[in-house]
């Protein structure tokens, strides 16, 4: 079979595919690529590809439509998971706890919800949408509010562009629910910390409700298709390998195109730390002429330095791959000696701007670099 | 004095070890029936090395057995799986990634049923007792008295799948029950599939064990059994009846741990030459260092402990090459060298033909290689040794020099220094290294939890945890001046406010022989 990404006469998508719906075999590939624009974080992608199998196989495909087909006066509402990754790993979601939360939406706003869009395409939270939407029989938008994975729901591309975020619902697997309704994300955000602890730490949520048209102006496009892409580039074997077939599908796509290898060479040093509920840490790759990348890491990946000269910062992607098999590596899962390759990629445009870099730029990570794109760090084209 | 078994898919070895010596190896074909590939190896290494089996305190076995069935879907049970969950991850299907092979096998009859745990241990739902009764009888009615138990979290508390096993107990009373917390480790999926894959091979494991205990009191030993687990450590025949899986990837293992035992270092780096690969692991404070990738067995994904094991393809039949340019291996006559190669009359030009011909192999005829061209076998010896050299660069930490230990037929192809390694250790009795890492295993213990971890009392709650470990290897029969804690793994918890932290303790120590 051959990778949609060698085809340069469409840009590649779900949607332009025989079948609209969504297939099984694309959901691994799915997964796979939502744990590289996982830059290190957003969950482990393989739960959710094991829920939205099971919703499949039980509900039926949902329809993949592209942003481009939703009326202006659709609405449109985010479906994902919020909480710790690990206790994701033991407690998974019971499907009706995703659906009530669309629900409790739909009561709130006034309004049927017509599609279920993606928060983030990385990690766990690329899958869930499809399981909401089997259940619900509605069509998931082929894009995603983040255009990879971000650690608050602050940081997404909508609110960059002025859409409110609430009001935001959690519902846990009880059903027993919380609705948060506040004037600016970085408080919902807040309060739904806040919340989940007394939830059992794992909930599903609605979020981000707008309008077809809010959703086609704002959104990033086509990235549960890209990646797809990406995930069959890594695992279609190719004459040059996966890590050189990963390189071409992100150069081909809008979004991810400015990309390239920041380091490779084997984990040589590794630190994990916990400050404010999140792992903060470092890793350290040594290449075979001792040359030193050191990697920094708020469960995302938040910049490469190569011997202090800044290689690439947040909100571009970095993400960790293994050396051999281009699959990637989440920041909870790397052990000393790996051998890895370090890939950065341009973020979507969205989310460059300033208004955008308030929130996901390196500031307010606690880094004191200005951010400079990726491109113009490596001097590519 | 020990006796170390290995029961491999081809060889069954046995080794006598008394202290730091070994006494006697042997290596005997494995039989279908693998009590009677034990009694000829044990007869025979017993009189090799003029040892009355009543001297032999005890016995350590390892074996490729239960691995080698469940990948080759024989002989397996059907089985009746219990997940104690509701009302979550009731859309996370139990074995829905599972190759369709095996679902034939071991079918698919499940109950999720009201239970389970939160990561702090208090219980998401009452347990549903009349579900479970239900089920149980559901099971029976279809002849399936095998069952997996899983309960969310169960390893941070485990009294819901205890009440499940009672409760399955009044139904089926010769039921054959495996629990998930004795499998350990946090990960729903991967712990439930290790589970049910248990569940499958019990019938096995019982009649297996069996035949073991049947073949040492044919032979006249009455001494402590112990079967080797994939972490290094031992348990107690009785508990393969029980756990079978524990045994899966031991192999690796006890080939690194039998290398440090006979090479006397505990960090070093293992090199494993056979016919057509070498496998490469290293050796860290005594264990072999685990691998970090998710391990997939028989096309299913488990959280088991592995080794990290790096394989090339180079070994004593590769082939050597000149087609386009000078070539060793991945290709290789494997286990027909002995009929192949140039120096036992063969026309294959084989690494070992190399070795032979560069001067420094004595095997089979040296002067069926003495016309070759000087040239081309210095380049392919040169090649033999960048080959290892830079798998071995590949698996290293660090810069610093560290031995090598060569075990493995085809360690005669090494004969040069090589960068990168401090010196090229190769033991006596390194064919039968397997066979020596079962005998000199130790007892382990492992506590693996979600607990708060506060600065002001960080300190006193890890200090339990260990305690926990060390009393699990207490119980396991070690000597209690022996016990250490072998490895802590600290994971903060993302997220979660309060310093939730996961702990995982791994304890060890010696046997009381």
């Amino acid at each position: 079979m051959e990778s949609a990404c060698m085809k340069n006469d469409l840009p590649p998508g779900l949607v332009s595919a025989a079948a609209e719906t969504l297939a099984i075999d694309d959901i691994m590939d799915i997964a796979t690529g939502a744990a590289f624009l996982g830059a290190g974080g957003g969950g482990d992608p393989y739960i959710g590809y094991l829920l939205s199998k099971g919703s499949i196989l039980e509900f039926g495909a949902p329809r993949i439509v592209s942003p481009d087909e939703l009326d202006d006066d659709d609405t449109v509402v985010s479906s994902a998971m919020i909480g710790a990754p690990t206790v994701g790993t033991e407690k998974a979601i019971s499907g009706d706890d995703a659906v009530k939360a669309i629900e409790l939406v739909e009561e709130k706003i006034g309004r049927k919800v017509d599609a279920i869009i993606s928060g983030e395409i990385g990690g766990l939270n690329s899958l869930l949408p499809v399981i909401t939407a089997c259940r619900m029989g509605l069509p998931v938008v082929d894009g995603d509010g983040s255009g990879r994975a971000v650690p608050g729901i602050n940081m997404t591309v909508w609110y960059a562009a002025g859409v409110p975020v609430g009001p935001v619902i959690l519902v846990n697997e009880h059903l027993h629910t919380v609705v948060i309704e506040a004037d600016n994300a970085l408080s919902a955000e807040k309060i739904t910390r806040a919340a989940i602890t007394g939830m059992g730490m794992s909930v599903m949520s609605a979020l981000y409700p707008m309008t077809g048209k809010q959703a086609k102006a704002h959104s990033v496009s086509n990235t549960m298709s890209i990646a797809r892409n990406i995930g069959q580039a890594i695992r279609i074997p190719s004459a040059h390998g996966p890590v050189v077939s990963l390189m071409e599908c992100l150069r081909q796509t809008p979004h991810y195109s400015k990309c390239g290898v920041l380091a490779t060479g084997k984990v040589i040093d590794l630190q994990r730390n916990i400050e404010g509920g999140f792992i903060v840490g470092k890793v350290v790759i040594e290449d075979e002429q001792k040359k030193i990348a050191t990697l920094t890491f708020q469960n995302e990946f938040l910049k490469v330095e190569n011997n202090g000269h800044l290689l690439a910062s947040v909100p571009d992607i970095i993400s960790i791959v293994d050396s051999e098999t281009a699959v990637p590596i989440p920041a909870e899962s790397l052990r000393f000696a790996q051998r890895v390759i370090v890939i950065g990629a341009s973020a979507p445009a969205q989310l460059r701007t300033p208004r955008a870099l308030e929130n996901c730029g390196p500031k307010p990570f606690g880094i004191s670099d200005e951010y400079i794109e990726i491109e113009a760090l490596n001097h590519w084209e | 004095m020990r006796l170390g078994i290995d029961v491999g898919g081809t060889n069954t070895d046995a080794v006598i070890v008394d202290n730091r010596n070994v006494r006697g190896a042997i290596k005997r074909p494995t039989t279908t029936e693998p009590g009677e590939g034990i009694v000829d190896a044990v007869n025979r290494v017993l009189a090799k090395a003029n040892i009355p089996a009543a001297q032999i305190k005890a016995v350590m076995l390892g074996t490729t057995h239960f691995t080698n069935a469940f990948v080759q879907r024989t002989q397996l049970n059907p089985v009746g799986i219990i997940r104690l969950a509701l009302p979550a991850s009731r859309s996370l299907t139990p074995m829905i990634d599972w190759p369709e092979d095996i679902l034939s096998n071991i079918g698919g009859a499940v109950a999720l049923v009201a239970g389970g745990h939160e990561y702090d241990g208090q219980p998401i739902a009452q347990l549903d007792e009349r579900a479970i009764i239900e089920a149980a009888t559901r099971f029976y009615d279809n002849g399936i008295t095998s069952i997996a138990i899983t309960g969310i979290f169960s390893p941070v508390i485990n009294e819901g799948e205890k009440r499940a096993e009672e409760l399955v107990r009044r139904v089926i009373p010769d039921a054959k029950i495996t629990l998930s917390s004795d499998l350990g480790r946090i990960g729903l999926i991967e712990r439930e599939n290790a589970t049910i894959m248990n569940a499958s091979l019990i019938s096995l494991a019982e009649s297996t064990v069996a035949s073991f205990q049947a073949a040492l009191r044919n032979i006249g030993i009455s001494a402590p059994f112990y079967i080797s687990q994939n972490d290094g450590t031992l348990m107690q025949i009785d508990r393969l009846a029980e756990l079978p899986v524990l045994t899966f990837s031991s192999g690796p293992t006890n080939s690194i741990r039998g290398a440090a035992f006979l090479s006397g270092l505990n960090n070093a780096i293992v090199a494993d030459i056979g016919g057509t690969t070498t496998d490469i692991g290293m050796l860290k404070n005594g264990f072999p260092r685990e691998s970090a990738m998710i391990s997939n067995i028989g096309g299913i994904r488990t959280n088991f402990r592995m080794p990290d094991i790096f394989s090339i393809g180079l070994g004593g039949g590769s082939l050597v090459s000149t087609n386009e340019g000078l070539a060793v291996g991945p290709q290789s006559v494997g286990y027909e060298l002995t009929s192949k190669a140039l120096v036992f009359g063969g026309d294959v030009l084989t690494a070992t033909d190399v070795a032979v011909a560069g001067g420094y192999a004595q095997i089979g005829d040296a002067t069926r290689v003495k016309n070759l061209d000087a040239k081309l076998i210095d380049a392919a010896v040169q090649e033999i040794h960048r080959l290892l050299e830079i798998n071995i660069e590949r698996m290293k930490t660090d810069s610093s020099l560290m031995p090598l230990v060569l075990v493995g037929g085809g360690s005669i192809l090494i004969d040069k220094p090589l960068a990168g390694v401090s010196e090229v250790v190769q033991p006596e009795f390194a064919g039968a290294a397997n066979a020596v890492g079962a005998s000199i295993a130790k007892v382990g213990g492992e506590v693996d939890k979600v607990v708060v971890l506060p600065a002001e009392t960080r300190e006193s709650v890890l200090e339990a945890l260990y305690a926990d470990a060390c009393h699990q290897v207490e119980m396991a029969g070690a000597v209690n001046s022996s016990i250490e804690v072998a490895d802590v793994e600290i994971v903060p918890v993302p997220y979660i406010p309060g310093n939730i932290t996961r702990v995982r303790v791994k304890a060890i120590g010696d046997l009381s022989i």
